[in-house]
């Protein structure tokens, strides 16, 4: 009997006492204090956005010795036959970012809204779905096709986690329930994140502009990529001109100031692979050949290096180290890029006079006049490779151009052999890791 | 049963008794205290010792005396000698007998929840009585178990992973591969979380140790290791048990160490080699660069006649004083003293009808050969309180206090740069003590350095007087538990235990200490154009303080069924228990330091300062840190077994534990640990009434015990730091663990046979066991797109085998007058990976290290050798390998082609197993008279070591050699005479690694040692009517090797390493 009734008083508080924490130096992450304090580690959420679609693009080549100089795989990726690699990758990197995105939305189910927190709340959340929305738009650019609203049903996409357990099996989406997800996650983040923020590390909602913008390009919706960079335009407009010293410097071994006015929210490309390392890249000479004499990035994103190639130095990150976040320079290219093909050429021109009239020798400076629709798209695309390279955008520009009638193809020329990518090859959906596809049995893209 | 009976026999002897009159003979019985069984064949003699009469097989006995009240004497074999007094007017008259205890069978088996008679376990449980442990005479309770208990290996090599092991013991050989490697230790019925060390040997009555699931797993998740159940000494409820004294002391000496167990070369050879490198450029790294750092004396002789400081003849007499000294000798003589302990106990139990209580005091005092002085005082009370026939209040307080305090330096701290000299000079002609630089190097101090610094110089013969490191550990040990008997075959019983352990130690270095001078110093900022000096570590002492606490709490209630009916019994329990283990700590150091008058001074913990004299980038450490962890369980437990005509048992039991370790996943899933297990007592079959035959049981049980890591937190781990460039506040999830970790689940099948022949001339019993550790933890592969921070998680996915068998067997050789009893002990263990997920290498070439780590290679032993095939030297003194089924000194490639291709590649060969298959001992006694003498031979076969050897990048590095190195290649001709390549410089990469790896060095490790004789001397005597027992006994342990596999006649357990000394006891017990 006394047994019965210890036995009952006992275990309904049985969760209570073994609820405490192990150890008291371990943070349990469950209050919106600690929740923003995951989102606030900049090198796990802001620096993970994939770069091995640069590694795969067209803007750098290797030269033989440093191609010998790189591991197998390292290799294999430059010429697109990177079919078996395993731990550590971009992939991972962008998945645990993911990981953390999920962690905060899974805790903050545990948490109640009251008036009391709800901005705090609010803004924790959006910014949580921001973060996951940007690493899968950055991984949907790099592992799948690109978006073919005839295949987008069919066409692999990417895992879409949707919690932070860790023992939930992966499964591949399609390419349109990946857009249709980092949508979602977008336009829910949109109504939660406040206007300005603390730090552009932090995403505001013309940060949330800018990926919408972004996300719409790449699926061919070009209204609403208008519609949202014109959105981010509105509250910021505001260019670098690179005839002044300000926030800019060609002078220095790193021109571009950090946080500059143009970014409206700041993140970087991975820095593990050492193909596209400072060391090893080398500007495509034809892409460097592009460049008038009077364009001053020509001075500003490039270094003469003795062996009389250029490496890249114009990143916003002012360092080494790859700019991938959201800046108004890609929202007026955006914009120019969408109004043209809505067949609003002149509004395209004036978007791209005013970019280039901050990037050229105001003395010499001359706006360009066209009048043919057709031309200025091609000028604003040309524009768009020279003004936003190392920015992660180039293997989706690349896929969704040719999807829309372009003919890019890449070619690598080593001593021994050339390799060319053709458009339309399956390769455009860069492999999955082995390991992962081993250990969770998704299919890997084909080849 | 049993208690029936008495009952009956009672009332029966309280007709007969008071069917007598007058001056007829008139009956009494005797008894035995303990099983309450009658005695036959007791003596009775009268005070004088005048022969009286013997009891009958019933107990009884018939005296007829002139008057009355008359003195007795009883004795008998296996009881204390007793003198009661006999009055006619107390009827019935019993007498209880105490028992001398030393036959395991009559032992009670003690779990920690339960008390059982040795017919109600199936279970493989082994019970080590006072006698047994009084064989050795160590100051820790563990240690008194070492060679004379089945199944129990204590290991000679260092602890590896001191986080996941403490003790150093296995039972029955390893059950995990990540695991926790310790037993579970139980004191008086709780888990003990203390340091054992604390636990006073002399205040034990017995170890219980729990060997199969079926014993185990009453224990749960903590058990899968074993479990050692200690039981303290305490009173007995009789009818009159006056208070019984005994008294203990001890003292024990050891041999001083014998450093010449160490090789090192010659002064000459070793100043020869020196000189050789420093003029081969070996040290231009440091004279030529990093000039600060120190070098060793010839080195610096070298270097200060290079640089024109001293003259060639200054030069060559420095030399020639070098080779003069003896390093080894100096040392021993400054510094050793000869090891000495004593230990003084006194125990006082006694009891009543109502109450008993225990009161036992302990002192341990001990200095080590380097003067590291140890005191510790041990306080236990016992009592128990009946206060009415169903209540029965327990009390038990046990407190330690233990003092340590450090002494000289140790010999293997006295290098210079990491290097070990043999010509260590402590004092010089006229007996002025030698200063040492150690790290640092005079030259360069005395330049740039001293002009506002502390000196620099290092004191081995003074400084550690101003230097201490003192520690002081505080137990306290209480339980208390409330027995109440709610039926006639049921009890409740409540209990609870609280442990606090604090330990506090405190590093003082004085101002005047090397170590205080040197942080000084390191901090100092003296500006170069003004002078000024700047104190960033103020002036003074520095004083550490770590504080560390480990506190718990066991709350337990749990019912006690015990009911015979006929020839049915069963006796079980079930039972409930929360359990709470808080660690505390915290540690801070104070600058400027001074005791008298006290104070400290404030320092910068935030600026980096750069150092002197390495320029590196530092701050002063010692800022106030905190650490808490508290691990939570909650238990629910049941264990049973039913006994039919006491022959045939079967018992069960189930646990349940969750804990504030596992996630809510784990928690929540009913996933008990359990056993089952039977026993048939085969000698009681009327069909199988063999007269020979006293004993012959048959057991067999299967269950289920768990392993935790009471690090592992369900939890992800977030770290605190601050976002990149933004700095703001943030938490990194550096470490996840799968929600769904649990403990890990050892399964064990075991066969057992407890025999005993010829009224107990042979007797001993057979355990066989299959051992499946499953669920282990493990680093494994897993799809990280759930966390891309790493590709592995410890997940529960290993798995290991381990079998055996654990044999005793006591053999009276000669029972007479003269007792010759020989004891012997024979254990098999082997093990192997089963299952496990090795991310980069899974072949043999794992096994090319010591074979101390536990590598798990699926299908192979977990602890391993291989080796490289070897080939011999080549006609440049260099060793040669197998490459491509060709000689080669190609190391590297060797070392590839094995990693790959394993013993495919004929490069490599493996052995075998590192550890030892098969081990035990063989324990002697012989009894004559008064005296007994016992000596335990050990034995361990079955496995491989590596022999240490010469590698030159140590000999060059740190002064390391071995014995091989006179063996050395040293011309031409030479490769068909030895296998020690020969002496290089520069080296070929890999060369030396993969002599030492190679397959020559792998010897047999089968070895047998004297492990200890210990003679003495039993006197009972008479005092003032009382019996006085007492002891004088004698020990001498480690007395080595007697008996080695390998030809050279080296100490596989201690190669080339300090054996353990030689230790000598002398003790006196008294008992009354």
């Amino acid at each position: 009997m006394l047994m019965c009734v210890l036995l009952c008083t006992l275990l309904p508080s049985c969760e209570k006492y073994l609820n405490v924490k192990s150890d008291a130096r371990l943070v349990r992450p469950d209050d919106l204090e600690s929740l923003q304090q995951i989102l606030d580690a900049s090198q796990n959420m802001n620096f993970n956005i994939c770069a091995y679609g640069e590694v795969a693009a067209d803007d750098y080549f290797l030269k033989q010795a440093s191609f010998n100089s790189l591991a197998d795989e390292q290799k294999r990726a430059y010429v697109w036959e990177n079919y078996v690699y395993n731990f550590n990758n971009d992939w991972a990197r962008a998945y645990y970012t993911v990981f953390n995105a999920n962690t905060v939305l899974d805790r903050l189910g545990q948490i109640e809204r009251t008036p009391a927190n709800s901005a705090t709340f609010d803004a924790i959340k959006g910014a949580a779905l921001y973060f996951r929305a940007l690493q899968y738009l950055s991984l949907v650019w790099t592992y799948a096709r690109a978006y073919n609203s005839g295949t987008a049903e069919e066409d692999l996409g990417i895992v879409l986690r949707t919690s932070a357990n860790f023992n939930d099996p992966s499964s591949r989406s399609s390419v349109a329930a990946s857009y249709t997800a980092i949508l979602a996650d977008l336009k829910a983040a949109e109504d939660l994140v406040p206007a300005s923020t603390a730090h552009v590390m932090r995403p505001s909602k013309s940060a949330v502009y800018g990926s919408l913008a972004r996300t719409y390009l790449s699926m061919a919706r070009y209204d609403s990529a208008y519609y949202y960079s014109n959105a981010l335009l509105q509250v910021n407009d505001q260019l670098l001109d690179f005839n002044e010293n300000d926030d800019m410097n060609s002078a220095v071994t790193y021109p571009f100031s950090r946080f500059n006015r143009e970014t409206v929210f700041y993140a970087e490309l991975t820095t593990a692979n050492p193909q596209i390392g400072e060391s090893n890249l080398r500007i495509d000479t034809n892409l460097y050949g592009s460049y008038s004499d009077d364009d001053l990035r020509k001075v500003a994103y490039f270094r003469l290096n003795t062996d009389g190639y250029r490496s890249y130095r114009g990143s916003y990150s002012s360092a080494n180290r790859m700019f991938g976040g959201i800046a108004t320079n890609e929202m007026y290219l955006i914009r120019a890029e969408c109004a043209a093909r809505m067949g609003k050429a002149a509004e395209a021109l004036k978007d791209l006079n005013i970019l280039l009239k901050h990037r050229f020798r105001h003395d010499t400076f001359q706006p360009l006049v066209v009048d043919n629709d057709q031309e200025v798209l091609t000028l604003i695309l040309q524009e768009r490779r020279k003004e936003l390279i190392f920015r992660g955008l180039r293997w989706m520009d690349i896929k969704r151009l040719n999807e829309t009638g372009s003919s890019i193809r890449i070619e690598r020329k080593l001593e021994d052999r050339e390799y060319t990518l053709m458009p339309g090859d399956n390769r455009f959906a860069l492999p999955i890791p082995d390991d992962v596809i081993k250990l969770s049995g998704m299919p890997q893209n084909p080849i | 049963m049993k208690a029936l009976m008495c009952v009956l026999l009672f009332f029966t002897t309280l007709l007969t008794v008071s069917g007598q009159t007058g001056k007829a003979p008139l009956q009494g019985r005797i008894l035995s205290a303990g099983t309450q069984h009658p005695v036959e064949g007791a003596r009775i003699d009268d005070i004088n010792g005048l022969h009286i009469t013997v009891t009958d097989n019933k107990g009884y006995f018939n005296i007829a005396a002139r008057e009355y009240p008359v003195s007795l004497k009883i004795s008998s074999m296996g009881h204390r000698d007793t003198v009661v007094v006999f009055d006619p007017t107390q009827q019935p008259f019993t007498v209880y007998l105490q028992e001398i205890i030393n036959q395991l069978q009559e032992v009670n088996i003690q779990t920690g929840y339960q008390t059982l008679k040795p017919n109600e376990v199936t279970g493989a449980v082994e019970v080590v009585s006072k006698e047994t442990l009084n064989q050795q005479t160590g100051t820790n309770i563990l240690q008194r178990l070492n060679n004379v208990t089945a199944g129990i290996r204590f290991d000679n090599q260092p602890i590896v992973s001191p986080d996941r092991q403490k003790l150093n013991v296995s039972v029955r050989g390893l059950s995990t591969i990540n695991g926790n490697l310790d037993p579970l230790v139980v004191l008086d019925g709780f888990i003990y979380e203390g340091d054992i060390n604390n636990i006073d040997p002399n205040s034990i009555e017995s170890v219980t140790i729990l060997k199969d699931a079926a014993a185990s797993s009453i224990w749960g998740a903590r058990a899968g290791n074993g479990v050692i159940v200690i039981t303290s000494k305490k009173g007995a409820f009789s009818v009159d048990s006056p208070t019984s004294v005994s008294f203990n002391s001890t003292m024990i000496w050891r041999n001083k160490p014998d450093l010449h167990q160490i090789y090192q070369l010659d002064n000459a050879d070793f100043i020869k080699t020196e000189e050789m490198l420093y003029h081969n450029g070996y040290y231009d790294w440091i004279v030529k660069g990093l000039d600060y750092m120190a070098v060793t004396p010839a080195i610096d002789i070298f270097d200060r006649r290079c640089l024109g400081l001293i003259t060639a003849s200054d030069s060559a007499a420095a030399i020639q004083n070098l080779l003069l000294q003896d390093g080894r000798a100096a040392y021993a003589d400054n510094f050793y003293t000869t090891p000495f302990s004593n230990q003084y106990s006194l125990n006082l139990t006694g009891g009543a009808q109502r109450n008993t209580y225990g009161l036992s005091v302990g002192y341990t005092g001990a200095r080590n050969e380097n003067s590291v002085r140890d005191r510790k005082i041990n306080l236990q009370l016992t009592n128990s309180y009946r206060p009415t026939d169903k209540l029965q209040i327990d009390l038990n307080v046990l407190y330690t206090r233990a003092d340590n305090e450090s002494g000289t330096p140790a010999y293997e701290s006295l290098s210079f740069n990491g290097k070990r000299v043999p010509y260590l000079q402590f004092t010089d002609q006229i007996g002025g003590e030698i200063p040492f630089f150690m790290d640092y190097r005079q030259l360069v101090l005395e330049d740039r350095y001293a002009s506002g610094f502390q000196g620099w110089a290092y004191y081995p013969l003074s400084d550690y007087r101003n230097a201490k490191i003192n520690a002081v550990r505080n137990e306290l040990y209480a339980t208390v538990a409330v027995r109440y008997k709610l039926l006639r075959m049921l009890d409740l019983n409540t209990s609870v235990q609280y442990q606090q352990q604090t330990v506090d130690q405190i590093n003082l270095y004085q101002q005047d200490s090397h170590y205080a001078r040197r942080y000084i110093n390191q901090f100092t900022e003296v500006d170069p154009n003004t002078g000024a000096v700047k104190y960033n570590v103020p002036v003074g002492g520095i004083k550490d303080q770590d504080n560390a606490r480990v506190s718990s709490y066991t709350a337990r209630s749990q019912l006690n069924l015990n009911e015979t009916r006929g020839d049915h019994r069963i006796v079980g329990i079930v039972g409930a228990e929360i359990r709470q283990i808080l660690t505390e700590g915290n540690s801070f150091t104070a600058y400027g330091y001074n005791d008298d008058p006290l104070r400290t001074a404030p320092v910068d913990h935030v600026k980096t300062f750069r150092i002197n004299p390495t320029n590196q980038a530092r701050t002063i450490t010692g800022h106030p840190l905190y650490s808490r962890r508290i691990n939570r369980f909650v238990s629910l437990y049941g264990n049973g077994s039913y006994i039919f005509k006491n022959r045939y048992a079967l018992s069960g039991s189930i646990r349940r534990d969750g804990g504030n370790i596992f996630g809510a996943a784990t928690n929540d899933k009913w996933s008990p640990l359990w056993s089952i297990g039977g026993s048939w007592d085969a000698a009681n079959e009327e069909f199988l009434k063999w007269e020979f035959m006293d004993r012959l049981k048959f057991r067999t049980t299967f269950g289920y015990s768990g392993n935790v890591d009471l690090r592992k937190t369900p939890d992800p781990v977030a770290s605190i730091t601050t976002g990149t460039y933004t700095l703001f506040p943030a938490l990194t999830i550096g470490t996840i663990n799968d929600p769904e970790l649990r403990w890990e689940k050892i399964s064990t099948l075991n066969f057992g046979l407890d025999f005993s022949v010829f009224n107990g001339r042979i007797s001993g019993s057979f355990d066989h066991y299959i051992k499946d550790g499953r669920d282990l933890y493990g680093l494994t592969a897993f799809d990280y797109t759930a966390w891309g921070r790493q590709s592995t998680v410890t997940k529960n996915v290993g798995r290991m085998e381990g079998r055996g068998w654990d044999i005793t067997l006591n053999v009276k050789n000669i029972d007479r007058v003269f007792k010759w009893d020989t004891r012997y002990i024979l254990n098999l263990n082997r093990n192997k990976t089963v299952e496990y997920y090795n991310t980069v290498n899974s072949g043999v070439s794992s096994f090319l290290s010591n074979g101390n780590t536990i590598t798990p290679i699926v299908g192979m032993p977990l602890n391993a050798l291989a080796g490289f095939r070897w080939l011999g030297l080549n006609e440049e003194g260099d060793p040669m390998g197998m490459l491509d089924g060709a000689p080669s000194t190609n190391y590297i490639g060797i070392n590839t082609q094995s990693l790959y291709e394993g013993e495919d590649s004929g490069s490599i060969v493996f052995y075998g197993s590192a550890k030892p298959q098969i081990f035990g001992s063989m324990i002697n006694s012989f009894g004559w008279k008064d005296f007994s003498f016992t000596f335990n031979v050990s034995f361990r076969g079955n496995y491989y070591f590596r022999k240490p050897v010469t590698s030159y990048t140590s000999l060059f590095s740190n002064g390391t050699v071995y014995p091989d190195f006179e063996e050395r290649w040293q011309a031409p001709g030479d490769e068909n005479s030895t296998d020690v390549p020969g002496m290089q410089y520069p080296l070929k990469s890999n060369r030396d690694s993969f002599y030492g790896q190679a397959e020559i060095n792998i010897h047999r490790a089968d070895h047998l040692r004297l492990e200890y004789i210990t003679a003495s001397w039993h006197k009972g005597l008479m005092l003032g009517g009382k019996q006085i027992n007492s002891r004088l006994y004698g020990n001498v342990a480690n007395l080595g090797l007697l008996w080695t596999a390998n030809k050279k006649g080296i100490d596989p357990e201690f190669a080339y390493r300090l054996t353990p000394p030689t230790t000598f006891s002398l003790g006196i017990q008294i008992d009354y």
